[in-house]
């Protein structure tokens, strides 16, 4: 690839061209003696092949062109000489870039995400099994699981991806051959009561209604009775639920499920319980291990606790009428368990594996041998190519017929033994744990896989797959309608969830939990809101196609009544019982994504806040500023929750102007006027609670110069950008969507996707559309 | 009213978990099924290594001594540990070059990979799975990969992926120790020998692949032959071992366990790593401790061990903190104690042991990576120290890696960053 040495001379002759700037502007601070930052200009080459050196070169080229080096302090550059410079460097880079886009692509070989894998087997199989717990963890590149480069392969992963595709086949099989689990009971309140031997911490059955009370005691709410002896999906109803003493308001509680004991602590939320004076059915669907029970109270620790009433680890009612003793209670009537099997029937099971054959066909090879090999062909290479996401050669399909055909020898069930053990290498090939994609324009089944990952995170369905088959996904009018279908569809709430799980990292939502005695009102149903709430508002964003400026500023917000009262809005007309609503907020009310309490809380230590680490996430989450790591070596701020000093004073005093100013003037306004909000996302004014607490300074200045007093004047501030949040968002979904960010030459395809959505209304849908169009979306 | 809701978290299924044990972990080698302790006297001085890593740091304050050298005076953490003075040696001061980024920072206490300028995409091969990879192949499992809560571990292959890490005592002890029966182990060697001609068709499928796509997915396609390739291999060794009785020892399955605390899996997991040394079943263990960890089980702590490690110099948290630290040392110490009174070839087990317990956390409360805590011990050196470096201007604690390395007899010319071996380490 010698394209640059072709057209603009050697790569000796640019750098040649490069002098005259960098030893006007840059030389004085990186060179051989004083490296800054640990960047050496002097010495360095201009060898834009090198990935290594391309990137460097591509820094030097975004410092110059965004005006933040040299730094603010320093003389301009000659406007003339800056220019040339640009030109200089940006044509080399380019070519090199675009040539190294055409022969390699920018992806390399992407590999699915752990929980890409287990949509996809369910949804090719049937079977609802947790599979994702089965594979190593992913980690992350760039923000996201799916960056390709930031995957690696081990014999580890391929012995659990044959661990897990065994596990699959065999549900599957067993679904298709065996006895379907089935369950189905109602519990009446008596028979909820803890017959068992152990502490008794279950719920008081008083006439026909159960009812689970405000008590701290750990498992207090388990019902022994419900215990499940198979693991598998199973609906849940709560009949007939309503709150005591709960007034014109809720009562809030969780359901969840777990062994309940203290060999095995770990409870898995089913979902919040909002009950209300008006009795209702609650329905949940969950995933239950055998031996797992359901446990259900009241969590909202803003409420008065009742005493256990026994003592030790036990729970008394006797003589007792915690409804008059003013308790805010959940009570029900029945809860009613099924065995569910949510993503298909045993009848579609069957289908997914073989299709519209009989399988009593291919059980035995009596009868025509040569009919029953056919059988066998016809099913592995449907299965084949539903798994591979593309039509199959025979070429590609004679290694895993050969194997059916080696496993069904001897084997007592010959032919089913033969296709399973098929399957089982289809669900190991790089053809199915990849995205195959040949350098150049994808094909129409790569981008029906592209488009269905992206929005959700499995495998084509027939639609998309039959519009490959006729070539017309290639045409961006059928890409528009689809992304318009698929969004509709349910399945797009997985895009929704492991999205945001990546691009605002809610994934660490429970990383730490906030410190009890200084966050009193902090609670589990809260925890669980802020996510519902962060979740729900980007869906509403893209759905409802809003402008993208309602990341930082927004005139509404998407709150249930616990969290509303959390956040300290008593003048919401929220409707009980309502769940999670879209409100309108007035004037002076937080807004926009950036102040959510999920934000704040994933931003935050539990203890104590950091403009940095809020900074940053600002800065390369929402407004798209590239953010260097900092030096090694440096001394970091040990944060003091004392109260007496502010984070921002031990920055200040932390801090070597000089040096640091370049990245800090970037990352400290965010993180500043973030300053307005706790680790839980409480605003406050002060740092602690005593007379002497340090106060909190949410002013700052942006890097272009603008000043804020607060909060809100950063707000004003950055939604007059639109065009920097459409451009972060676009690069985000791209980077989510394909598996590697943007590169240096896609720069004018993200600018187009930013301009085209300037007329309309900066609609985040539109980005979406947008992204779906453009070139690196279609290319490898 | 009817509203459905819909639950995404999964936890595994029993019945998931308790699969496949003989091609999940371990995964040894055929070539050398060498008995214990074969190697006499003439091999290198030190045979196994066990590195116990931390994601929160120790307080330094309380680890730290304040002088240097062999009358160091003992800091509160190392209190508890004086009676085994002598077989430990405490380095402060030192840390990784160019690894920065607090949490993220986890993958690199044994690679010590640099990951500045977000070099990050790609671990280099921790110091475990680097001697496992030359030496592992003696013993029934190469390597053990351990982890008190969660599957994250510190241990990185050559590719650059995590091995994942086994959480649960009673399967490790399984794995280890209890004979299956003879229908089970017909199971494995069939899950075996069908899993060999999996990657038979999966060979031959990276090959195809490679006429299909372009050269930019070479690298890529590179690591499926490589991975392929281990498997096989282990696959082929595991045959082998599939009726091999496993080793006798006088332990019971670990039953009853509390599964919410950090320590008491501690305690049960070093337990089995002391029996699996023993018996010889392996030489390279790591076991981390992970920051999504609870402890429950000390009185006087009634707040997360995460939340403590970020005390904001609050003295009740930092007391709180304190005890959950000195808790998970002291297990350490009764490890090393342990190990002192086994014999070995030569000496106790703990002369041919090195144990290390380190974090990338130098100070939690403010996520810095400099000045790491180590303490280290076993391997025949001469402990009863502190060495200290500067805290200002950190040593590089490679050097500390190469050691082992020589230590094992692997001439290594540098491990990562280092640029000697450790000064004052012999």
């Amino acid at each position: 690839m010698a394209t640059a040495s072709c057209t603009i001379g050697t790569a000796e002759d640019v750098r040649e061209q490069l002098e005259p700037l960098l030893s006007e502007s840059c030389y004085e601070c990186h060179d051989d003696a004083t490296d800054k930052g640990d960047l050496n200009l002097l010495d360095l080459a201009f060898d834009p092949e090198s990935e290594a050196n391309f990137e460097i070169w591509q820094y030097v080229y975004d410092r110059i062109e965004s005006g933040e080096m040299p730094p603010k302090d320093e003389p301009r550059p000659d406007k003339k000489l800056a220019t040339a410079f640009l030109e200089d460097l940006e044509k080399p880079l380019l070519e090199v870039d675009v040539a190294k886009k055409l022969a390699e692509g920018r992806v390399k070989s992407r590999r699915l995400t752990r929980r890409e894998y287990e949509y996809t087997v369910h949804d090719l199989l049937g079977i609802d099994i947790p599979l994702e717990i089965l594979l190593p963890a992913d980690g992350e590149t760039n923000h996201f699981e799916t960056v390709a480069s930031g995957q690696h392969l081990s014999h580890f992963n391929l012995a659990r991806y044959l661990e897990a595709a065994d596990l699959a086949l065999e549900d599957a099989f067993g679904r298709v051959f065996g006895e379907e689990g089935k369950f189905a009971k109602t519990f009446k309140p008596e028979e909820l009561k803890q017959r068992t031997s152990g502490n008794n911490r279950s719920p008081q059955a008083r006439g026909d209604i159960a009812i689970s009370w405000p008590m701290r005691l750990q498992f207090y709410g388990r019902m022994h009775a419900t215990e499940v002896r198979e693991p598998g999906f199973y609906r849940i109803t709560l009949k007939g639920v309503h709150g005591i003493n709960a007034g014109s308001g809720s009562v809030w509680g969780t359901l969840s499920s777990g062994e309940c004991s203290s060999d095995s602590p770990m409870m898995n939320l089913i979902g919040l319980v909002e009950a209300t004076s008006e009795k209702r059915d609650l329905i949940f669907e969950a995933w239950m291990n055998d031996e797992d029970k359901l446990e259900l109270k009241p969590n909202d620790l803003t409420r008065k606790t009742a005493p256990s009433g026994a003592i030790g680890g036990n729970v008394s009612y006797k003589g007792r009428n915690l409804e008059k003793e003013g308790y805010e209670g959940i009570a029900w009537k029945e809860i009613r368990m099924e065995r569910i099997y949510p993503y298909a029937t045993r009848g579609e099971v069957k289908k997914n594996l073989f299709g519209d054959i009989e399988p009593e066909k291919l059980k035995s090879i009596s009868g025509s041998k040569k009919r029953a090999d056919q059988f066998l062909k016809d099913s592995i290479r449907s299965f084949a190519e539903r798994a591979f996401r593309r039509p199959v050669t025979d070429e590609q399909l004679a290694p895993y017929i050969d194997l059916a055909f080696t496993e069904a020898q001897d084997a007592p069930r010959a032919n089913l033994a033969g296709i399973k053990a098929a399957y089982r290498a289809i669900l190991c090939s790089p053809r199915f744990l990849t995205f195959v994609e040949p350098p150049g324009k994808l094909d129409d089944h790569a981008l029906a896989a592209r488009l269905s990952y992206m929005l959700w995170n499995s495998m084509p369905d027939r639609e998309l797959r039959s519009l490959a088959d006729k070539g017309r996904l290639s045409d961006y009018k059928v890409r528009h309608g689809q992304v318009n279908r698929l969004l509709a569809d349910p399945k797009s709430g997985r895009f929704i969830q492991s999205f945001t799980d990546q691009w605002l990292n809610l994934k660490e939502i429970n990383f730490t939990a906030p410190d009890r005695k200084l966050y009193k009102t902090f609670d589990p149903i809260v925890q669980e809101s802020m996510l519902q709430e962060t979740r729900e508002f980007v869906k509403q964003l893209i759905t409802a196609n809003l402008n993208v400026k309602n990341l930082v500023d927004s005139d509404f917000a998407m709150l249930n009544e616990r969290l509303a009262r959390f956040y300290g809005y008593n003048d919401l007309s929220l409707k009980p019982g309502g769940g999670l609503q879209k409100v309108s907020l007035g004037e002076n009310q937080r807004s926009g994504l950036v102040a959510q309490g999920a934000i704040l809380k994933v931003t935050a230590d539990g203890t104590t806040t950091s403009p940095v680490v809020r900074g940053v996430w600002v800065g390369e989450r929402i407004l798209g500023l590239h953010i260097p790591p900092p030096p090694p070596g440096l001394p970091a701020v040990e944060p003091d929750i004392r109260g007496a000093v502010s984070i921002r004073d031990q920055l200040d005093k932390h801090r070597n102007s000089e040096s640091c100013a370049a990245c800090h003037v970037k990352i400290d306004p965010a993180g500043f006027a973030l300053e307005t909000f706790d680790p839980v996302g409480l605003p406050r004014t002060k740092y602690g609670t005593r007379k002497d607490s340090a106060s909190v300074d949410p002013s700052g200045i942006t890097p272009e110069g603008e000043k804020f007093a607060d909060f809100t004047g950063w707000q004003k501030i950055y939604r007059g950008k639109p065009d920097l949040l459409a451009e972060n968002f676009a690069n985000h979904l791209l980077t989510y969507a394909t598996g590697a960010p943007p590169g240096f030459s896609d720069r004018p395809d993200v600018d187009k996707i930013v301009e085209n959505v300037r007329d309309k209304n900066y609609g985040m849908k539109s980005i979406v559309h947008g992204v779906v169009a453009s070139e690196p979306f279609r290319t490898k | 009213m009817k509203n459905v809701y819909f639950n995404l978290q999964k936890p595994l299924s029993r019945r998931a978990a308790l699969r496949n044990a003989g091609i999940t972990m371990g995964l040894p080698f055929l070539d050398a099924m060498t008995p214990a302790f074969a190697a006499g006297s003439s091999g290198p001085p030190a045979k196994r290594f066990v590195g116990v890593s931390l994601a929160l740091g120790l307080h330094g304050p309380n680890l730290v001594p304040t002088n240097a050298g062999e009358k160091y005076e003992p800091s509160p953490y190392l209190k508890s540990l004086q009676d085994i003075r002598d077989q430990f040696t405490i380095v402060s001061g030192s840390s990784h070059p160019g690894v920065v980024g607090g949490h993220t920072a986890e993958g690199s206490i044994f690679s010590a990979c640099p990951n500045q300028r977000g070099a990050t995409t790609r671990n280099t091969i921790s110091l475990d799975q680097l001697m496992a990879k030359h030496l592992g192949h003696e013993t029934r499992f190469p390597s053990l990969t351990l982890n008190t809560g969660s599957e994250s571990s510190p241990s990185y292959t050559e590719n650059g992926a995590m091995v994942p890490a086994t959480t649960d005592p009673v399967k490790v002890f399984a794995q280890l120790f209890v004979d299956d029966d003879e229908k089970e182990q017909d199971r494995q060697a069939e899950l075996i020998r069908s899993g060999r001609s999996v990657m038979d068709v999966i060979s031959a499928e990276a090959k195809a692949l490679e006429r299909e796509v372009g050269k930019g997915d070479k690298e890529k396609l590179d690591s499926w032959f490589t991975s392929v390739r281990d498997l096989e291999s282990r696959l082929q060794a595991n045959e082998a071992w599939v009726r091999q009785p496993k080793p006798k020892v006088d332990a019971e399955l670990p039953r009853g366990l509390n599964k919410g605390d950090a320590i008491t899996i501690e305690r049960a997991m070093l337990e089995i790593v002391f029996l699996a040394l023993q018996t010889d079943s392996t030489r390279f263990v790591t076991l981390h401790i992970p920051g999504s960890a609870k402890v429950n089980s000390l009185e006087g702590v009634d707040q997360g061990y995460h939340s403590l490690s970020h005390h904001g110099r609050d003295e009740e948290k930092i007391d709180q903190l304190a005890l959950v630290e000195q808790a998970v040392i002291d297990e350490w110490g009764d490890f090393l104690r342990k190990l002192d009174s086994a014999p070995g070839t030569n000496g106790s087990l703990l002369d041919e042991t090195m144990v290390i317990m380190t974090s990338n956390l130098g100070n939690a409360s403010s996520h810095d990576n400099r000045n790491m805590p180590v303490l280290f011990a076993g391997g025949g050196y001469k402990h009863g120290r502190h060495l200290a470096f500067d805290q200002k201007n950190n040593y590089p604690l490679p050097n500390l890696y190469l050691n082992s390395l020589h230590r094992l007899g692997l001439e290594f010319e540098t491990f990562s960053t280092s640029d000697s071996e450790m000064d004052g380490l012999v």
